[in-house]
């Protein structure tokens, strides 16, 4: 086990290996691109193009980096306290105005797991709920009345309710600290898609016991519980990526670690003391409340000396995640706004400078769509406004040609293209030289869905691209379009939904063949990959929201992940929660509010 | 206090005195700060229904198991611990005159180190 001072030097050194990594990649890729578009002169267009090109290609070699750090950095073993947790846990789930059923019986199979252990009597349970639609909170108090008799979890369940969510999810959490805080060592944030086993939970405690610094422990959850195409591509990107990324993440951002919101241990005193914020000055979507507080709670426990530690090898932790790519554009349109919001806090005083880069590269990464969008558009307009060539420029008899630079273009582009691929590709060869193939359905397999993931996460990477370019301009202009209603519990999206959220895309997509073919011909080519996913979005769209298409991927073994072939426990307790409830529902008989639990 | 490690009808030292069913309740549930008038009140709202094997009446009177009894008392709803922790509002964004405070502070520090020496220095009297 490594002492703390050697741990942070080592942090810092390959933080600054990073970057001068990143740098590099970056320096070499707009050299390149400089050398490209200078062939047909030089204008001030070229300049922008290229800022704007080093700007983006920094970000993909940045993403590029975490990766490879995944994989040259083990994490450190953890250490964790033997015996029982002296100190006592409360288990959090807020909600706001959610399913009711799924949300009681997620928290019903994470009680029962935690009720196998011996140290049972250390975690008391909290749903604390936000919800505004009364017809809801009368459900969530029946559901509460019935999981409590059920459990004979009575003086260990509690639900509470605020009439108004100030503050949102952060504001839910405070009034807890508040009101029952101080009777807890530690709390365990969920969220209402949470699941997690009992080990699991008490590992996290017992780790945090064993390091008196430790302010936070956030676990690395996995994604389940997706049927729709869309939903089993990201399954398993998460499952074969994500724990190399987070291991990248983990190895640089060492003690100033990273806080998702949920599925994280925190010790309840140093949260209280450090993590109160004031809403900003002026008015949303810049001003008020704090909406993706998580970032910056990590950055104010670091700032007062707390660890806040990733800790990439706590499995049993568990999330759901939107099935679909206009769920998925709705819930970035939320966190787009938050990230952007801090954007006016990256100055905050005694922040460490860590936690400044973390809050940065948040920002950036909803930044990074419209900066390849303003590069897409400027390398369109570029050709226009070029000054003719000069074949005979004055001191030479002969004609000068332009020299051809089609070799340095191809070059970065596979360049570009390398620094996407090339970080999934060694994972996939060490998931295959480790053995552990088999798990995502064996080695032929793996390299298929590999090569569909990579498919199909080029054609969707435009349409993804639009959404974020959109989130970020109704941001800056404080409007909201509106989404089309289509929730279905499996996921999927009607074509008419599907249309309704991408028609503009594909107008845009249109357009800019149409442009490129009329006006610059020369791109039309470099354009389609770009273009065309857009023309079809709908289309697109559409048929990754399919169950159908999901479900043909799971029975031919593709887009495999390892709890395919073995189902997570606490998901099967979850579901079999959700059937007992939904068939022993019954007009109950509700008498009047529950005591204390309107906040 | 009863016992709820052993099986058997023990019963309450006086079924019918509220007191020991309090004391009773608060031993089931670790909860010592719960007060006469907090578990008044949860027994008052409590309904014993269907789902607990001893009926209201039975349980009232101190009758049943330990484990039945504790089983009752696990049905009922009790208010969380009230266990305040104070919260102070950082703020992120502070003024620039707070900001630059501590620098401010430093300079004036600094003068004020500096300003006795410059009144001790004699000003220069060029007519003399």
């Amino acid at each position: 086990m490594q002492p703390d001072g050697s741990k942070v030097r080592s942090a810092g050194r390959r933080r600054v290996a990073m970057v001068l990594a990143a740098v590099c990649l970056t320096t070499a890729a707009s050299f390149m691109f400089a050398t490209v578009v200078q062939s047909d002169g030089f204008d001030r267009l070229d300049v922008v193009r290229i800022a704007l090109m080093a700007v983006a290609a920094f970000w993909l070699a940045w993403g590029g980096c975490i990766a490879l750090f995944g994989i040259l950095f083990p994490p450190d073993a953890a250490t964790a306290a033997d015996g029982r947790p002296q100190g006592r846990t409360a288990i959090l789930m807020p909600i706001y105005n959610e399913a009711t059923g799924p949300v009681f019986a997620r928290l019903a199979a994470i009680m029962k797991s935690v009720g196998t252990l011996p140290e049972a009597d250390c975690f008391d349970f909290y749903i604390l709920s936000d919800t505004t639609k009364s017809d809801v909170a009368l459900k969530e108090q029946c559901a509460y009345r019935q999981l409590l008799i059920r459990h004979r979890a009575g003086g260990r369940l509690f639900y509470r309710r605020r009439e108004q969510n100030i503050g949102r999810k952060a504001g839910n959490i405070a009034d807890f600290l508040e009101t029952s805080g101080g009777a807890y060592e530690y709390m365990l944030v969920l969220d209402a898609d949470s699941l997690m086993d009992g080990e699991t939970i008490l590992e996290m405690v017992r780790r945090m016991e064993a390091d008196p610094r430790l302010g936070l422990l956030q676990s690395l959850p996995q994604i389940i519980g997706l049927k729709t195409l869309y939903g089993r591509l990201l399954q398993f990107a998460t499952s074969l990526y994500g724990p190399y990324f987070a291991r990248g993440l983990a190895a640089v951002q060492g003690e100033e670690g990273t806080f998702w919101g949920h599925n994280a241990l925190i010790r309840t005193r140093a949260f209280a003391a450090a993590c109160g914020m004031a809403p900003l000055q002026g008015k949303p979507p810049f001003g008020g409340h704090i909406l993706s507080h998580d970032t910056v709670e990590a950055a104010l426990l670091a700032r007062d000396g707390w660890k806040v530690r990733l800790d990439p090898d706590l499995t049993g932790s568990y999330e759901e995640a939107p099935a679909n790519m206009v769920d998925y554009a709705k819930r970035d349109r939320r966190w787009c706004q938050g990230n952007l919001q801090h954007s006016r806090i990256l100055a905050a005083p005694r922040l460490k400078f860590w936690s400044r880069i973390s809050i940065l590269q948040g920002i950036f990464a909803y930044l990074a769509s419209p900066i390849w969008f303003l590069f897409l558009l400027t390398s369109l307009t570029a050709p226009l406004v070029a000054p003719p060539p000069v074949y005979f420029d004055g001191y030479s008899p002969f004609p000068v040609f332009p020299h051809p630079e089609t070799a340095t273009a191809l070059a970065l582009l596979f360049g570009l293209v390398a620094l996407l691929i090339l970080p999934k590709l060694l994972l996939v060869i060490r998931t295959l030289a480790g053995g552990n193939a088999k798990a995502f359905g064996g080695p032929a397999r793996l390299v298929f869905s590999f090569l569909i993931e990579i498919l199909l996460t080029s054609i969707l990477a435009p349409i993804l691209m639009m959404f974020h370019c959109r989130s970020v301009m109704q941001v800056f202009i404080g409007a909201d379009s509106g989404w089309p209603t289509a929730d279905r519990d499996d996921g999927s999206l009607p074509l008419g939904a599907a249309i309704s959220a991408t028609w503009w895309m594909a107008l845009t997509g249109a357009a800019g063949v149409t442009f490129s073919h009329y006006y610059v011909p020369e791109l039309f080519y470099w354009l389609l990959p770009v273009a065309l996913p857009l023309v079809f979005a709908p289309l697109l769209v559409w048929m990754t929201s399919s169950v159908m298409l999901g479900e043909v991927s799971r029975r031919l073994g593709l887009l495999a992940v390892p709890f395919d072939a073995r189902p997570v426990a606490i998901a099967a307790e979850m579901h079999s929660a959700l059937m007992e409830s939904e068939t022993q529902q019954k007009p109950l008989d509700m008498p009047g509010p529950i005591a204390g639990a309107a906040a | 206090m009863i016992s709820h490690d052993k099986t058997g009808i023990e019963p309450l030292l006086d079924p019918c005195d509220n007191g020991s069913l309090f004391e009773e309740i608060r031993h089931v549930l670790r909860r010592a700060d719960l007060s006469d008038d907090v578990l008044r009140q949860i027994l008052a709202e409590h309904r014993f229904g269907a789902e607990t094997e001893l009926e209201a009446d039975a349980f009232l009177a101190g009758k049943g198991l330990a484990e039945e009894r504790a089983g009752v008392i696990r049905t009922m709803i009790v208010p969380p611990p009230l266990h305040r922790l104070d919260m102070p509002a950082h703020e992120l964004e502070p003024p620039l005159s707070r900001r630059f405070a501590p620098l401010a502070a430093r300079w004036q520090r600094a003068l004020h180190m500096v300003r006795p020496q410059m009144k001790r220095t004699p000003a220069r009297v060029r007519n003399r």
